[in-house]
């Protein structure tokens, strides 16, 4: 018997639900298919990715928001990259912000990559396709 | 030294001595009028006295009169001139004697006669000596009649004496002549050291009141550290009094921070520190900043140090309150950059998707309205960019460092290439390209601003021609930026370099209307000035940026 292929399974951090909606709907724009959990903020997600892989599947790869309450994206990249069951994972940002301060910061924590939520969503779809060629495996995820 | 004031000073000298001379004049008249009073006319010999001492009262009274009154150097000639006077009034009388009082027939009488007189001419020879005029006149007023006498007497030994009282008088001139030129001197050397130690204290006083009155604080110090003189803007920073200051061991300070830098000059180096300082008796402490150099002797020898010292709390305060509020103002810029975009950005997307999912059941004029709304979400957030790039001049970004200006332009041109390209614009580039110390970001901006304006603002129809010319012009960096494009009115010029400001429509040229702005805050920013030249709309129009970029000391507005 063999296995079923097992789905690629995202982990978004992102404390607007419209925000979420909005990724979700750009990657089914993209005919990305992939589990998507989403965690409001870093301490959710931190507390997903902690749980027995029985009762939360482990992430392929983490989409994260930077400004959220509780604890924000830095710090959680900050406790990801510093937890060694963890810090293989790929993480992400995707973020309002462009500023020059975050994406150093990103980076310096350990990001594998920096993208700015665009104004509009047709660049949004762009940015997902992009972000969805560069992160996620081609054929296995793309219908 | 003026004549006018050595003859003042010879008046003095003489006027000094009259008195006295006066005194004994007059007794030697009362001796030789009584010595003579029995071979001589009673008669004649009590007038010659008589004469003798009115004038001698009248110059009395002339001493009298300029003792009450020293007169200044003009009127000193005046009353020169009346002493003389007086001189040559007394000579006269004591040369009458030399007739009046002569006894034909008694030697000896005329030996004391002769004795007396030529006694005189020695003692007033010498209390005239300041003036030479005074001393000649009444030597030979005093002698020559007794020599003219003597010569009428025509004896061989009269002819003789005669002979001899001329020669006396000639010997007696010279003699007079070598002391007044002595006097002279000494008195011109007296009056020149006078005159080269007032300057000296007037000098001294000079650079008393500027210490005293400086507005930085200055002390010397010993080689032991004890200082020996403070001005009052040191005490005041020290919150102390100078009679305090001076004197005191600085080694024995209880804040000693700066002891290492005086030490420093001590042993022949200059020096400068910049810290917190504790007061010696008093305790509030601020900031300070002391400059300090080697005070040595005229061997060479160090001596101890002079040290010049600023208060700079206040400018330590603001540059504190400084980065306080640029940290503020940065938080305050994020805070646009993230949380203000956040709920736009919905606005934007959710409008769009809205219009997506309702794309069949929308007519022309609603997809419009969509487009309107969406729009306006996105030029919002075009502006918040633009505000928050803006605000960022001069505060965030690169330091200024040495850039080749030559360099700037080719990166400006090739993020512009596609613009020019799709404008078929010309851009010549003329001039000379200096180094310049600058934030190389901010240039960029500059200059792509520029260019970019020059290709959008262009006439349909109408090949933009651009030309960009750069000249350094002793420590200025000038560029001049010439299109021939749409042109400025000149009432418009003024708005130009305002934010938000747009002379067009949006219709017929896209842009947040803050390119410009930003222009004129980099160039404020690194202490220069723009501004435009039209000849009006359609005239194509003429940039002008002039920054002094290209000298070596220089701050270019660094506030971070």
């Amino acid at each position: 018997m063999s296995a079923t292929p097992r789905r690629f399974v995202i982990l978004l951090i992102e404390d607007e639900k419209t925000d979420a909606y909005l990724v979700k709907w750009a990657m089914e724009e993209n005919r990305i298919l992939a589990d998507l959990h989403h965690a409001f903020d870093g301490c959710e997600a931190l507390e997903f990715l902690r749980k027995p892989e029985s009762d939360a599947p482990r992430p392929d790869l983490i989409l994260l928001d930077l400004n959220m309450p509780r604890m924000g994206g830095l710090e959680c990249l900050a406790a990801i990259k510093q937890d060694t069951a963890l810090r293989d994972i790929p993480v992400v940002v995707l973020s309002t912000s462009y500023a020059e301060s975050d994406v150093v910061a990103s980076r310096n924590l350990g990001a594998a990559d920096y993208f700015t939520k665009p104004m509009d969503i047709h660049q949004l779809v762009e940015t997902i396709h992009i972000l969805g060629k560069r992160w996620i495996t081609p054929g296995e995820q793309h219908a | 030294m003026s004549a006018a004031a050595i003859q003042s000073v010879q008046m003095r000298q003489m006027m000094d001595a009259s008195n006295m001379s006066l005194v004994i004049s007059t007794l030697l008249a009362a001796i030789l009028a009584f010595m003579q009073r029995d071979v001589i006319d009673t008669a004649v010999v009590i007038a010659w006295f008589a004469t003798i001492v009115s004038v001698n009262f009248a110059r009395a009274a002339l001493v009298m009169a300029y003792r009450r009154a020293p007169a200044d150097d003009a009127a000193a000639h005046v009353r020169l001139v009346k002493f003389r006077l007086g001189v040559l009034a007394a000579g006269m009388v004591w040369g009458s004697a030399g007739f009046l009082l002569f006894p034909a027939h008694h030697p000896q009488h005329q030996m004391f006669l002769i004795f007396m007189l030529t006694g005189l001419t020695a003692g007033g020879v010498i209390s005239y000596s300041a003036d030479l005029y005074s001393g000649v006149v009444f030597s030979v007023s005093v002698i020559a009649p007794l020599a003219a006498r003597l010569l009428v007497a025509g004896d061989s030994s009269s002819l003789a004496m005669s002979m001899g009282a001329i020669l006396y008088l000639v010997f007696m001139v010279m003699s007079l002549k070598h002391i007044n030129r002595n006097i002279y001197e000494n008195i011109d050397l007296r009056l020149e050291a006078c005159a080269r130690e007032k300057s000296i204290r007037a000098s001294e006083e000079r650079y008393r009141l500027l210490l005293s009155h400086s507005p930085v604080g200055i002390f010397h110090y010993d080689t032991q550290l004890a200082v020996t003189y403070c001005n009052d803007r040191f005490a005041d920073i020290l919150h102390d009094s100078t009679e305090q200051i001076i004197g005191l061991n600085m080694n024995l300070l209880k804040d000693q921070s700066a002891l290492p830098t005086l030490r420093k000059t001590l042993e022949g180096e200059n020096a400068y520190y910049e810290g917190r300082y504790s007061v010696t008796f008093d305790d509030p402490s601020g900031w300070a900043a002391m400059t300090c150099a080697p005070s040595r002797d005229d061997q060479g020898e160090i001596i101890g140090g002079i040290a010049i010292v600023q208060d700079i709390t206040e400018r330590k305060q603001a540059e504190a309150e400084l980065l306080r509020s640029n940290i503020e103002l940065e938080q305050f810029s994020y805070a646009v950059s993230h949380d203000m975009r956040q709920p736009l950005r919905m606005i934007s997307s959710y409008m769009q998707l809205l219009e997506k999912s309702l794309a069949g059941q929308l007519d022309h004029e609603q997809r419009n309205y969509f487009n309107f709304a969406i729009d306006g979400a996105k030029r919002i957030d075009q502006m918040l960019v633009a505000l928050l790039e803006y605000s960022r001049i001069g505060r965030l970004g690169e330091p200024p460092a040495w850039i080749d200006s030559r360099s700037v332009l080719d990166e400006a041109l090739l993020f512009l290439q596609p613009a020019i390209f799709e404008a078929q614009a010309r851009v010549d580039i003329a001039g000379v390209w200096p180094r310049m110390l600058a934030r190389r970001d901010e240039m960029l901006r500059l200059i792509q601003n520029l260019i970019g304006n020059a290709v959008k603002y262009r006439v349909a129809g109408r090949v933009p021609e651009i030309s960009v010319c750069s000249a350094a012009v002793r420590h200025e960096w000038q560029l001049c930026i010439t299109d021939n494009g749409v042109g400025i009115a000149p009432e418009h010029i003024k708005q130009l370099f305002q934010v938000f400001r747009r002379l067009h429509s949006r219709d017929a040229y896209e842009g947040t209307g803050i390119g410009l702005a930003l222009c004129r805050k980099i160039a404020e920013h690194h202490q220069g000035r723009i501004w435009v030249e039209s000849a009006g709309d359609g005239q194509g129009c003429k940039f002008y940026v002039a920054l002094p970029v290209l000298r070596c000391h220089q701050s270019t507005g660094e506030t971070r």
